[in-house]
């Protein structure tokens, strides 16, 4: 029996060796018919300044759009917590019931990846 | 200087060593996307896409991996992101394999079955493949690029390989002829 199965996985090592040889000698082939001419060092320095300049941006616009949601929430918070409790406990209750539903939307979605094997 | 030293002034803020960095790595990465796209100006994109993401994200490398390694891992999530997202993707395979066997048949070249075969594959078995078969990843350093666990990957290359001999009707010769089953002409 172990003897039979050290005979099937040295087989099939032996056919992944031939695949990968195969596979190598085609990518080359690939290679060479479809060449790629890399840019300059000076393109490259330049692409990475304007990168580095645009998500230094794209953090501050985020910051700042974080900060002004922060802000509103806490207000609306406070408000309602301070001048119309009614509202405070309904906004409460509902905030937990729309946490419970996207868990549970979530989990259903997750499962459903892992059933169809996604990465 | 070493790869590391680079790294480490890139992660100062030194934007030459991360050009550098970059320069090194980019025949490699879009080399690596063409396997993947089929395709050159795709893959030119996805390889501009990739370090646009790496420079967001530079500071959680942690160097454990060649910069290179690091790279393609990133292209690999953009690329599969991207595939989720357009909805006729088949299409453009599609597409994308008839400009390649154009391009073999004015060239004079025999067209490839080995390449079509593994084209026609879906991405969940054909990017552990050409990982572990042209790159030479190591099964769990082709899981943590793919946020999959190592058994995963190895079964998919096994099955990708299976499916690739069916498809060139090698699986009743057995293992080691990978010769085209088509001739031409």
């Amino acid at each position: 029996m172990r003897k039979g199965q050290e005979q099937w996985k040295t087989r099939l090592n032996k056919d992944e060796e031939d695949f990968s040889k195969e596979i190598k000698r085609s990518f080359v082939k690939f290679e060479e018919n479809n060449p790629i001419s890399t840019p300059s060092k000076d393109w490259f320095e330049k692409m990475v300044i304007e990168e580095k300049g645009a998500a230094s941006r794209k953090w501050r616009k985020e910051l700042l759009l974080f900060s002004g949601i922060a802000t509103l929430i806490l207000v609306l918070f406070f408000t309602t917590l301070t001048q119309i409790p009614v509202v405070f406990i309904t906004l409460q209750g509902l905030t937990v019931l729309l946490v419970i539903c996207y868990t549970l939307l979530q989990i259903q979605k997750h499962r459903e990846k892992v059933r169809h094997g996604e990465y | 200087m070493e790869e590391k030293k680079w790294i480490k002034a890139a992660k100062k803020g030194d934007s030459q060593a991360l050009a550098h960095l970059f320069k090194e790595s980019y025949p490699l990465l879009v080399h690596y996307l063409m396997k993947l796209t089929l395709n050159r100006e795709e893959a030119e994109d996805l390889a501009q896409e990739t370090m646009t993401k790496a420079i967001e994200k530079l500071n959680q490398f942690q160097g454990k991996s060649k910069f290179s390694t690091w790279l393609i891992s990133i292209g690999t999530k953009l690329y599969i992101d991207q595939k989720r997202r357009q909805k006729r993707a088949d299409a453009f395979k599609a597409q994308h394999m008839r400009k390649l066997k154009w391009q073999a048949q004015s060239q004079n070249e025999d067209w490839d079955f080995l390449l079509a075969s593994l084209g026609e594959l879906e991405d969940e078995l054909r990017v552990p493949i050409i990982l572990k078969h042209y790159y030479g990843y190591a099964y769990d350093e082709i899981g943590k690029m793919l946020g999959i666990a190592e058994g995963t990957v190895k079964s998919r290359v096994h099955r990708g390989i299976k499916t690739i001999r069916k498809e060139l009707g090698e699986d009743e010769k057995g293992p080691g002829t990978m010769e085209n089953p088509i001739k031409q002409g």
